[in-house]
């Protein structure tokens, strides 16, 4: 499995958002997309999704244009984790998980005993089954990350395209669920994620795409990305040189 | 712990069809006039088993199916509709397609279309239906908040309500504004097999087509986007329900006036029995929505009154204040 997105462009009324960006994604890769605010990363993230269209450029799953891919079948490949999502009505956790499969389910099939057994692993693996018939609107923040994400694993994607699902989280949570995505690449699948915390993504993500003004910065492996040139020029950051070892930063904690 | 949750699913369908039939059952064989029915049983066997006869399959047989279905469309309706708008307010009366049906199938009765072409009074009550609802989502827009869409249903239901009144004032005798406002109160009674012909195609493809959304609906739960990401084609889904809401409330709005509140109150009350699932909501609430009607219609026919309430009255009269009791809470809710 592979993804190739050549020169992709887009312009959200009228101003350019996203500028030539080139990507590519393979499979066991975790890539991390960062970059200031407003630096293009979910637009690029939706494109990816086949949520929005861009005005040029190419995509492409395995040499297919991923927009011609029909959108059941692509959806049964890709899963999308929104920033903030929304779940309008108080489902219970386990009735949230197996929405997930929907994908797989013609309009009229129920979900069956594969379903279930698929949505009981996918809960295991995320430690929410003590959750499982809590309501979603009673559940704290971090529960609620962890669950959203049992949702777009459940679909059993190649590819999960997650914007910023740690944010919010306290440190555990957030190695939490990066070790899920971490986990999910060891099996054979592949994840973009957007980041904001530079530690967690040099920490997890085997390589990382800087994304600044609609344009890619610099890309590779993070020790190349994360130099003190390419944050000041994008965040305007000065980066102190303790916080450097071996031109990495270091991540302070992990879990036990 | 997960058989038990499909279990109580397929427990609560059962209990309601068991409940549907008994009431349509019970329905058969009470009236507001006792006497016929006992009349019948005591006169001569001969007689006995044609006037039997007579008003089971001319007089109750219509009215009790015509209310199965006309309550069935409803708190179908209410449930597609407040599940694709993500809203608990939103019905077929509140979103216009009740209303616009209403002025539809006025027009159609005014102007004589009715009596010449019997599939008029459905087919106009479709197109009416199906117009109010596309402007009112226009109006509102997706995701429009709660406020918005009852401004949106106010605007378009007024509207629908004023050309409604206008062709009340040009009528051309006392006699047709008596027969429209009657028909627009809302009843099942007097209705024959042949009404029931009529409203049965538009009444079953709209079901159909509304069954079929279980997925989508489900899947918009989280979210415009997401639902998109998981293969949901939102403008066919969208098409879908307003074409089907507008096949199924055209047909029984045509046929029964218009019966308010049950497509609000039916699809609330069961959206806890069925773990606030959109999707599992539609099949309960179909069938809620036949046993709250046909209720109401026996209701109607044991109130003693001098004339009998039309059951369109009786389900404004209650479902008014639980309206009002919805919009309180949201408020708290929000606060």
């Amino acid at each position: 499995m592979n993804i190739q997105a050549q020169q992709l462009s887009v312009q959200l009324g009228g101003r350019p958002v996203l500028k030539a960006v080139d990507l590519t994604l393979h499979s066991g890769e975790l890539l991390g997309l960062i970059g200031p605010n407003g630096a293009g990363k979910t637009t690029l993230l939706k494109l990816l999704a086949g949520l929005i269209k861009s005005q040029s450029g190419s995509l492409q799953l395995d040499h297919q244009v991923l927009l011609a891919i029909p959108a059941h079948e692509r959806a049964k490949r890709i899963a999308y984790l929104a920033q903030h999502s929304q779940v309008s009505w108080p489902l219970t956790v386990r009735r949230l998980v197996e929405l997930g499969r929907i994908p797989h389910l013609d309009n009229w099939r129920k979900t069956t005993g594969l379903d279930r057994d698929i949505v009981q692993q996918v809960m295991e693996a995320t430690d929410i089954l003590a959750l499982e018939h809590r309501r979603f609107d009673s559940l704290s923040g971090g529960e609620r990350a962890r669950v959203l994400l049992a949702r777009a694993l459940a679909g059993e994607p190649e590819i999960l395209l997650a914007d910023e699902p740690v944010a919010a989280l306290d440190p555990s949570h957030q190695l939490e669920v990066m070790s899920l995505l971490q986990a999910h690449c060891r099996n054979g699948g592949a994840v973009i994620v957007v980041l904001h915390d530079l530690m967690l993504a040099n920490h997890f993500c085997q390589r990382l795409q800087l994304l600044y003004q609609g344009s890619t910065l610099a890309e590779g492996p993070p020790g190349d990305v994360l130099t003190p040139d390419h944050l000041k020029q994008a965040y305007g950051l000065q980066v102190s040189d303790e916080a450097r070892i071996d031109r990495c930063f270091l991540l302070p904690w992990k879990m036990k | 712990m997960k058989s038990l949750h499909s279990i109580n699913q397929r427990q609560l369908l059962v209990t309601l069809a068991l409940l549907l039939v008994l009431l349509a059952i019970s329905s058969l064989l009470i009236g507001s006039e006792p006497w016929p029915m006992i009349q019948a049983l005591f006169s001569h066997p001969d007689q006995r088993s044609s006037i039997l006869a007579l008003i089971l399959t001319e007089v109750r047989l219509p009215r009790v199916l015509i209310a199965t279905l006309a309550g069935a469309t409803l708190g179908l309706c209410g449930a597609a509709m407040q599940g694709l708008l993500r809203n608990p307010l939103a019905t077929p009366g509140l979103t216009g397609s009740a209303s616009g049906a209403a002025l539809g199938a006025v027009i159609a009765l005014y102007f004589g279309l009715s009596s010449r072409f019997a599939l008029a009074l459905p087919v106009a009550g479709m197109f009416g239906s199906l117009l109010a609802m596309v402007l009112v989502y226009l109006l509102a827009g997706r995701d429009a908040s709660v406020t918005t869409l009852i401004l949106a249903g106010v605007a378009i239901n007024t509207l629908a309500m004023a050309l409604i009144s206008l062709l009340l004032n040009l009528a051309p005798s006392p006699y047709a504004v008596q027969e429209l406002v009657l028909w627009m109160l809302g009843s099942v009674t007097d209705r024959s097999l042949n009404d029931l012909w009529i409203m049965l195609p538009g009444t079953l493809l709209g079901w159909l087509l509304m069954l079929g959304c279980g997925h989508g609906l489900d899947a918009l739960t989280l979210g415009e986007e997401t639902a998109t990401s998981m293969g949901i084609g939102l403008n066919r889904l969208r098409w879908q329900l307003f074409i089907a809401i507008a096949l199924a409330v055209g047909s029984a709005v045509s046929i029964t006036g218009s019966i308010g509140f049950i497509g609000l109150v039916v699809p609330h009350l069961m959206r806890p029995l069925v773990g606030y699932q959109p999707g599992r909501l539609l099949t309960i609430s179909a069938l809620g929505g036949a046993i709250m009607l046909l209720l109401a219609d026996l209701a109607v026919r044991l109130i003693p009154a001098a004339t009998e309430i039309k059951v369109g009255v009786l389900t404004a009269v209650v479902g008014a204040p639980f309206f009002l009791w919805l919009i309180i809470r949201s408020r708290r809710s929000q606060t």
